[in-house]
């Protein structure tokens, strides 16, 4: 049941990413408001997939938020995307970096639903994961790794407008209906302290948890340690940023980096020795 | 000032105080831990450097890279960072304290030019009435109002949120306070772990690194080791019934259980692993007309044949040469000495491999005549494996945790807001010009202002 609300929620948002696309090349509200219908539509079965699937589980006995393993985790790491990106577009009044953000969203998605029937089973906690900051842990990381994605959106959006507005003017004017480079750059450096916050928090309960299951806070698992690489990054950043007076183009690159290591904190960790290898 | 001036000109310290740093050292620690990630660490390095070219395995010993986080090169950087952070701080204060205690004058010139036009309102009545009125409503929606007159002008300020210059050192001080938990925890704590087998006991523990072993100071006892596994057959549940003894009584039980760990005079354990040992071998002993069924464990000694001979059980196995459970017993009678295996499936064997028994007299299990011994079973046994330590540390990373939170909070959701009004006459009315200024959140500053204008107009917030 829940995996085929979820099914449909993975069409909707390819539905989406299409007219969101779609109102990039033409430039007409009309495709950008059914764009974000649509986005709505796939959110609210995405939130209901995942209530159903957590309310089966306390169906099954065994009683867990479905946040458990790699298949739960990517239906999450979608679902975090699509909010915080609908939150997003909603404060800025501006579609523009729906056609960069709802990819991310739609593969998470589609990745996961590629997963095995025995993934996509709700199965019962492993002694380690019996635990009540599961779900504070994997919430706090997802917000995170959600508004990083928006940044790293916000830093190719960055690029595609010089492309299209050639490079010759790259800070004012040109571009289209894209917003200007100060308004992307400003809106990628909320985006990272959004996420950084959320990293910071994942990066501490996560450790509270380690030292009620394993004994120690830290122990520089390659999770852990490249959480902590992740970390660095974006406080690299926001201090170039802040102190330096880094602006645009570097601070694009530093987001589009910064996301690729939060790739790997995420997916490309499962093939090193880790604590976390339960995952997959 | 002059101070600050030559501080600056010290190149130790204008090094140390420069931001490019910071982003160097930032950049640098990733990158050794990437490194630390892809090479293997301590114990799982020993067998990858002994597949790596002798000149190689060398360079990497060397640079002490299968332990990296604890080699004197990135304590370096690890120490470089914090020294930049505490003087780049130190640095910056005074700039921030200034920030804190200004209070621009409201009179000054410019402030009131290019105002948008809600910010500029008409009042009947006095200046000092319209002025009145006006501070009331910033004091609502701002906070305590400073008054200035002059020549029939009145100038009014209030601001708010002051303390957000210092959020930046909340940060770092919570950054600081963790390293210095872990550094604490380091120098005074120690880890080690312990097999313990369910239903015995241990005093000591290993050290972890390889440091040898400690004493505990009181025994450990497992008095009982459990272990679920769902349907599926993934593991539900370990845990380990312990009695911590000291001084030849229980001063303390409990159920240790993964997510659940114990405490005892400060040292705590954690369920870490467990595992199955060759428990009691279940031994019949046929001779004589007699027949005796024994229950024994590695070492353990019998006498047979009426005391006549000793035996003993050698060794224990679940799995001899893929021939199925096994014991070796050794036997003393005298000046005489045999030793000689026991299979529990004897017969199956000499089945597929005729005469074995004639042939290798070792695997006779009636070598001693005319006894015969014979396996009925080996029980296995469970050990559970106890992860163990100090970490006077933990409290101060949990407050330095805290404090990083409370810094985040201060930095990035709380601006300074500073509002000016000038009350002058114009036109034969009053006149009323708001300006306002803040480092962050402009929108919350509008906000605001647009709440004291409609305070001011009388209109519900």
């Amino acid at each position: 049941m829940n995996t085929k609300m979820l099914g449909w929620a993975t069409m909707v948002y390819l539905v989406a990413m299409a007219f969101y696309l779609i109102r990039l090349l033409r430039d007409d509200e009309y495709w950008g408001k059914l764009a974000t219908g649509t986005s709505l539509v796939g959110l609210a079965l995405h939130t209901a997939g995942i209530a159903v699937r957590w309310w089966e589980s306390h169906r099954m006995g065994l009683g867990h938020a479905p946040l458990a393993n790699f298949y739960e985790s990517m239906i999450f790491f979608s679902w975090s995307i699509m909010l915080l990106y609908l939150i997003t577009e909603w404060r800025i009044k501006n579609r523009v970096i729906g056609p960069f953000v709802t990819p991310v969203a739609f593969l998470s998605m589609a990745y996961a639903s590629l997963s095995p029937d025995e993934a996509t089973r709700i199965q019962p906690l492993i002694p380690a994961l019996q635990s009540n900051w599961l779900t504070s842990h994997v919430v706090t990381c997802f917000m995170g790794y959600g508004a990083f994605t928006i940044a790293f959106g916000l830093g190719i959006l960055f690029f595609a407008r010089r492309i299209v507005s050639g490079t010759g003017n790259p800070s004012k004017g040109g571009g289209g209906h894209f917003p200007d480079e100060g308004a992307i750059e400003e809106l990628i450096y909320h985006s990272v302290i959004m996420g950084f916050i959320f990293l910071s928090l994942g990066i501490i309960t996560g450790s509270v948890w380690a030292h009620s299951a394993w004994g120690s806070y830290w122990s520089w698992d390659p999770k852990e340690t490249w959480s902590l690489i992740t970390w660095l990054i974006y406080a690299a950043l926001l201090h170039a940023r802040l102190v330096r007076g880094w602006r645009g183009k570097r601070i694009a690159i530093m987001a589009i980096a910064g996301f690729a290591s939060v790739l790997f904190t995420y997916l490309g960790v499962n093939y090193l020795d880790s604590l976390h290898s339960y995952l997959m | 000032m002059q101070e600050e001036k030559t501080k600056s000109k010290n190149p130790v310290w204008s090094f140390f105080s420069s931001v490019r740093l910071t982003i160097a050292l930032l950049i640098l620690i990733a990158l050794a831990a990437v490194v630390g990630t892809v090479v293997p660490q301590q114990d799982a390095a020993g067998e990858s450097l002994q597949k790596l070219p002798p000149a190689l395995a060398a360079i990497v010993k060397a640079l002490q890279v299968t332990d990296l986080y604890r080699s004197p090169w990135f304590l370096l950087l690890m120490g470089l960072l914090m020294a930049n952070l505490v003087i780049c701080s130190l640095n910056r204060l005074p700039a921030s304290l200034r920030l804190y205690r200004r209070r621009p004058e409201p009179d000054r010139p410019g402030l009131y030019e290019n105002l948008p036009p809600g910010r500029v309102l008409a009042a009947e009545g006095s200046v000092e009435d319209a002025a009145d009125r006006m501070g009331q409503a910033l004091e609502k929606s701002i906070g305590s109002v400073e008054r200035k007159t002059h020549g029939g002008t009145v100038w009014l300020s209030a601001h708010r949120g002051a303390w957000s210059y210092f959020g930046v050192y909340v940060i770092h001080a919570g950054v600081l306070i963790i390293v210095l938990g872990a550094v604490i925890g380091s120098i005074f704590g120690f880890e080690g772990h312990v097999n313990i087998p369910a239903g015995g006991s241990a005093d000591a523990i290993e050290l972890r690194g390889g440091k040898g072993t400690m004493k505990l100071g009181f025994d450990v006892r497992c008095d009982d080791f459990t272990v679920e596994f769902y349907d599926s057959g993934m593991p539900k549940l370990y845990r380990s019934d312990l009695s911590f003894v000291k001084g030849g009584e229980v001063r303390a039980r409990g159920s240790l259980m993964v997510n659940h760990p114990l405490e005892f005079e400060g040292i705590r354990f954690y369920q870490s692993t467990y595992g199955a040992i060759p428990g009691e071998a279940v031994l019949a002993v046929e001779g004589k007309g007699q027949r005796a069924v024994k229950r024994l464990r590695q070492g353990e000694r019998f006498a047979i044949d009426g005391g006549k001979a000793q035996a003993e059980i050698l060794r224990i196995e679940g799995n001899l040469m893929r021939m199925g459970p096994a014991v070796k017993i050794g036997i003393t009678a005298g000046d005489k000495a045999l030793a000689f295996w026991v299979f529990q499936f004897i017969d199956a064997i000499e089945e597929h491999n005729p005469g074995i028994t004639k042939q290798v007299p070792q695997f006779n299990p009636a070598l001693y005549r005319p006894y015969r011994f014979a396996l009925e079973g080996i029980e296995t046994a469970f050990y559970t494996g106890l992860k163990v330590n100090r970490d006077p540390g933990v409290p101060i990373v949990g407050a330095g945790a805290f404090v990083l939170v409370a810094g985040f909070l201060l930095t990035f959701f709380s601006s300074h807001r500073q509002v000016f009004v000038r009350v002058d006459r114009s036109d034969g009315k009053a006149r009323i010009s708001i300006a306002g200024r803040c480092n962050r959140d402009p929108v919350r500053l509008d906000r605001e202002i647009g709440r004291a204008v409609r305070l001011y107009r009388g209109e519900t917030p």
